[in-house]
């Protein structure tokens, strides 16, 4: 169990941008009597973890597709919801990292 | 709709094999009924009126040239609006997708559509299922048919009332921690959630992949496994789904009577928290099922006490992942970034997704993020192995078990609001069974003093639907709580 | 000599050699104009599901064994999420804590061996190009099968890096793993690089270095790095860890980002993906498809065959060349001889064809018998050429073509008479010199009855005649 992190701005503002959202004002501190719920789930479900060595069952594995091409979707149908694209390519304001 | 016009699935398509009526007058009468009392109701984001009344008419056409007709021809069927159609509209209830249109369609809706059904309509939900009142969509709230000042439930709350309020005979929705079966229940329907993996996810929005199961809803147990047969089965679409199992339709009527069968009573489900009416229904369902000769028996699910937790760390986490597509760049919503990618991405997602859904966005992304998430994945692997294992137990001494579907029946609209913590207690019944993956029936039982409907919850072992669905068959060919309408 | 020891780690991608993409039906070959390659599933679209590929996987697993890594009974998919455009899903699928093999090594042509980590599969990303106008986003590359080999920091030399990547390239290509085409993208590779003093045991700070896109420069800029490093700590200075951009018309590498700002991923198992279950019999299938290795070959070749260093390697550079080698040599062509022929005419012919060796018009059985043809005197050195090139245009066996051309060898002295006889006229020299006695004079009259009856005469009647024409008997 990691320690809890101190809810504060600053990791409100790092969650904000891996997530690519703004949070205004009046939602934070929503946000953060959220996180803390979760905090407290969490640390509720430390006595459960020694109780279980089964793994959760899965989707039994399935055959898996044959390596055939098929035909690909025609341009028009892959532009056809685009905010914005230049030819054939989407098209996105030049790149800057963040 | 005269009285003597048949009002299920199943009564339908044989009525129109039969050529006693014709898909294009149950069409007729359904977009009748929807013109009549959507403006109070609201529960289709849009009604496919051509492509219905198209489909409509090749049903007769074929039928007119004695070209084989399928199980639901002429059956009109609402659709939740995350299940895809090829050429029309899918938003999940939310702004990022306006307008968006999809080249494919989802396997359950090709199904159902070569089966004769009619697709007339997208119905309203909680923006990409997240919510429990249908209050979260963009596309405004939705009224339940039994108090227009109350809430239908949700995420799928569009479905529920499609079939309440006789819009349709079955309904489409998805179940992520309960969608399916908590708006049944404040609906008065009868509602399934298969287990995971049983129909096949291709074309369902994602909200919580290890969650989500595609559900559906009517009146009738009966045309619940008529769905079921034809909506299940693997898909080369969806490497989750399968695998195979026998049709139910079939082996529905093999029981005349509970004789035989053992329901336990997880006493974690079915404890102090009940709305004193829901208790009494609770109570009322067990001696109806006593009566018809089964077995009630204690039982315990011991980590039921950290489902809630788990599962909103869970569904969060996936979310938080599933909606990371909507970026603003090949399809959705885009908002200006003043030439910056990042800005333009961060303003889109801000735009586009309501408060909810950040929320939940946010929340999932911490519950993944570095340095966090290490002993996460572990812990929530071990809690639902857990539960798998609590509820192993409980199956080897019973065959179904029973709690109330919710804690609560339909409460006002935006009572919800103010404390979300309602919201999420009303998943409190319905998350066990989606975290183990379990198929559960939501059926009508009884209904508070002041009439608001009351459902009972039924979960089977995995792969057991048939049981299910022969139990549900069963206590409503001996009751007609599931007849009781909210409207004449 | 350097106070440092050079330490150096390689992450190579390869791509599969799949027909279609790693979760899509989509043509894996990314060619054609933007965005014609595309499938839902690659843009992502809302209600797509992930569909894995049976070859993509059969190939990692033959990878992983040409490579020596133990292939794991269960693996997982896992999501790595970062926004960026050529990134559809917001995440891609990648294999995390539970790769698909651990373990194996590669050993150098100078003995250096080098361990690797793990093997993995991925899905590619998408491609991005910067305009005037903003940045166009081509999807043809996303969800290409990838599989990615990261080595320990085993590697003591940019040498000795160039001759790791060489050496794999070689086995992925000659096991049928990839094409390993650098220039086309198929085989890209990612490499860190940091120093220790002589003697130490412990690791210097890394630094990662993106973008290198060929043989020469994974050495280039691993050098250039090295050289940065070593000016770095003999000032006393300190390494940054950090990840530098190969920039190679520059000649340097650039910062790109600092540790600090290493990204945070969030691996998320995937939950569209059951985890990937290998049983003993599937092992067993890709160890019978993966055949001979080419070390094992080349020592085989080496002893069986007595060929020379040399011709190994070229006869044991791909698969399909030793298999050639070896059917003609089944049906009684000479080793040597066959493979001076693969080496001189047929290789050269099949890429002048743009051919390959299935296709090529020639089979070894047909080039077996024509060397029969030359062993037993039937034929000519410069006649048997000439049946070569006109066996790759024409359906013949090796005797027919000889006929249709109408160089099966002749010992009539009626028909060699007359270009002996004009040997004679045109080197008047020579036929003197072989009068006074030089013997060796003779070769150039002879090669002139060869060139002039188009290699069809036979060499020993044609110096009877000639011999017999320049001092008749007296």
């Amino acid at each position: 169990m990691p320690n809890p992190p101190s809810l504060d701005r600053a990791l409100m503002q790092h969650l904000a941008e891996l997530a690519r959202l703004h949070i205004s004002p009046e939602r934070m501190p929503i946000l953060r009597q959220r996180l803390e719920r979760i905090l407290a789930g969490f640390s509720a479900l430390q006595g459960v973890i020694t109780a279980a060595s089964t793994p959760i069952a899965e989707a039994s594995p399935r055959p898996l597709r044959e390596d055939r091409a098929s035909e690909p979707l025609p341009v028009a149908t892959v532009l056809a919801n685009a905010p914005e694209s230049a030819g054939s390519s989407f098209l996105v304001p030049r790149v800057i990292d963040a | 709709m005269t009285s003597a016009a048949p009002t299920t699935a199943a009564a339908i398509a044989r009525a129109v094999a039969a050529g006693t009526t014709s898909a294009a007058e149950v069409l007729a009468a359904s977009l009748h009924r929807i013109a009549a009392l959507e403006p109070t109701l609201h529960a289709f984001v849009e009604v496919w009126a051509d492509r219905a009344q198209a489909a409509a008419g090749r049903i007769d056409r074929d039928r007119a040239a004695g070209v084989p007709l399928g199980p639901l021809a002429g059956v009109p069927i609402a659709v939740k609006d995350n299940l895809v159609l090829a050429g029309e509209q899918a938003s999940a209830g939310s702004r990022m997708l306006a307008g968006y249109r999809s080249p494919f369609t989802a396997t359950v809706l090709e199904r159902l559509e070569a089966a004769g059904a009619v697709l007339v309509g997208r119905t309203n939900m909680d923006e990409f299922g997240m919510g429990s009142t249908t209050e979260t969509s963009a596309h405004g709230p939705t009224r339940n048919p039994f108090g227009n000042n109350l809430v239908p439930g949700g995420s799928s709350g569009g479905s529920a009332v499609a079939v309440a309020a006789d819009y349709c005979p079955l309904a489409i929705g998805s179940d992520t921690g309960g969608s399916v079966r908590q708006p049944a229940a404040l609906c008065g329907v009868s509602g399934l959630k298969p287990g995971w993996g049983r129909v096949s996810r291709s074309g369902l929005i994602a909200y919580a992949s290890s969650l989500d199961c595609i559900g559906a809803m009517a009146r009738s147990v009966e045309d619940l496994a008529l769905w079921l047969d034809l909506a299940a089965g693997p898909d080369a679409a969806d490497p989750t789904s399968g695998p195979a199992a026998p049709p139910v339709s079939a082996s529905l009527t093999t029981r005349g009577d509970l004789r035989g069968l053992r329901i336990g009573v997880p006493w974690e489900l079915n404890g102090p928290g009940l709305d004193d009416d829901v208790a009494r229904c609770k109570d009322e369902a067990l001696a109806t099922a006593a009566s018809l000769g089964a077995e009630i028996v204690d039982c315990s699910l011991p980590a039921v006490a950290h489902a809630v937790a788990t599962y909103y760390l869970i569904a969060t986490a996936e979310a938080a992942s599933n909606l990371a597509r909507y970026d603003g760049v090949r399809y959705g919503l885009r908002r200006d970034g003043l030439g910056r990618l990042d800005v333009m991405t961060t303003r889109s997602r801000s735009a586009g997704f309501g408060d909810e859904v950040q929320l939940r966005i946010l929340l999932g992304t911490f519950a993944s993020s570095h340095g966090w998430s290490e002993g996460f994945h572990d812990r929530a692997r071990a809690l639902r192995a857990q539960l798998r294992a609590d509820f192993a137990q409980a199956f080897a001494r019973c065959d179904l078990l029973l709690s109330p579907t919710s804690p609560v029946p339909a409460f006002p609209l935006g009572s919800s609001n103010d404390d979300p913590l309602t919201m999420y207690l009303c998943d409190a019944l319905t998350v066990p069974a989606s975290l183990a993956g379990l198929p559960a029936l939501s059926l009508p039982f009884g209904a508070t003093t002041d009439g608001r409907p009351v459902g009972m919850q039924f979960t089977a072992a995995a792969q057991r639907e048939d049981l299910l669905l022969q139990v549900g068959h069963v206590l409503q060919r001996h009751t007609d709580h599931h007849l009781r309408r909210a409207l004449p | 000599m350097s106070r440092f020891v050079t330490v150096i780690g390689l992450e190579v991608h390869v791509q599969l050699a799949t027909a279609s993409k790693l979760f899509s039906p989509a043509p894996a070959a990314a060619l054609g104009d933007p965005n014609t390659r595309v499938h839902a599933i690659d843009l992502g679209l809302p209600g797509v599901l992930p569909r894995p590929n049976q070859k993509a996987i059969e190939l990692a697993m033959r990878a992983s064994l040409a490579l020596g890594a133990v292939v794991q009974p269960l693996s997982r998919f896992a999501r790595e999420h970062y926004f960026y455009p050529d990134l559809p899903k917001g995440y891609q699928i990648s294999q995390f804590d539970q790769p698909l093999a651990l373990g194996g090594s590669i050993t150098l042509p100078d003995g250096h061996r080098c361990r690797l980590h793990r093997l993995h599969v991925e899905e590619d990303a998408g491609k991005l190009t910067h305009t005037d106008i903003g940045t166009l986003v081509d999807l043809n590359r996303a969800g290409v099968p990838l599989v990615e080999i990261v080595s320990e920091p085993d590697l003591r030399s940019p040498a000795q890096a160039h001759a790791f990547l060489s050496e794999l390239r070689h086995v992925l290509r000659f096991t049928g793993v990839s094409d390993c085409d650098m220039e086309l993208g198929s085989l890209r590779c990612d490499a860190n690089i940091s120093l220790m003093p002589v003697g130490s045991e412990t690791f210097g700070t890394k630094v990662e270095l993106k973008n290198l896109n060929s043989l020469k420069m994974v050495q280039r800029a691993l050098e250039y790095e090295e050289r940065r490093q070593t000016a770095v700590l003999a000032a006393g200075g300190r390494v940054a860890a950090e990840t530098r951009g190969w920039h190679d018309e520059l000649g340097e590498s650039r910062s790109q980002r600092s540790k600090e700002q290493a990204p945070d991923y969030r691996y998320l198992p995937d939950p569209d993906l059951p985890p990937l279950v290998i049983d003993e019999a599937s092992i067993a299938e890709a160890q019978a498809a993966l055949g001979e290795l080419p070390a094992a070959r080349s020592e085989r070749y080496r002893a069986a065959f007595g060929l020379s260093e040399v011709d190994v390697r070229v006869l044991c550079s791909e698969r399909a060349i030793g298999d050639w080698f070896e059917q003609a040599v089944a049906v009684g062509g000479e080793p040597k001889a066959v493979c001076n022929w693969i080496v001189a005419d047929v290789l050269p012919a099949m890429h002048e064809r743009n051919l390959d060796l299935a296709t090529f018009p020639i089979s070894p059985l047909r080039l077996a018998s024509l060397l029969r043809l030359c062993d037993a005197g039937a034929v000519t050195l410069v006649a048997a050429k000439k049946v070569f090139r006109h066996l790759l245009e024409h359906d013949l066996e090796p005797a027919g073509a000889l006929r249709a051309l109408g160089l099966d060898r002749t010992t009539d002295p009626a028909v060699l008479q007359p270009f002996v006889l004009a040997a004679i006229a045109a080197l008047p020299e020579a036929a003197a010199a072989v009068r006074a006695g030089k013997d060796k004079a003779l070769d150039a009259l002879k090669g002139h009855v060869m060139r002039a009856s188009t290699g069809r005469a036979d060499p020993a009647v044609v110096e009877t005649l000639l011999r017999a024409a320049i001092a008749p008997p007296s």
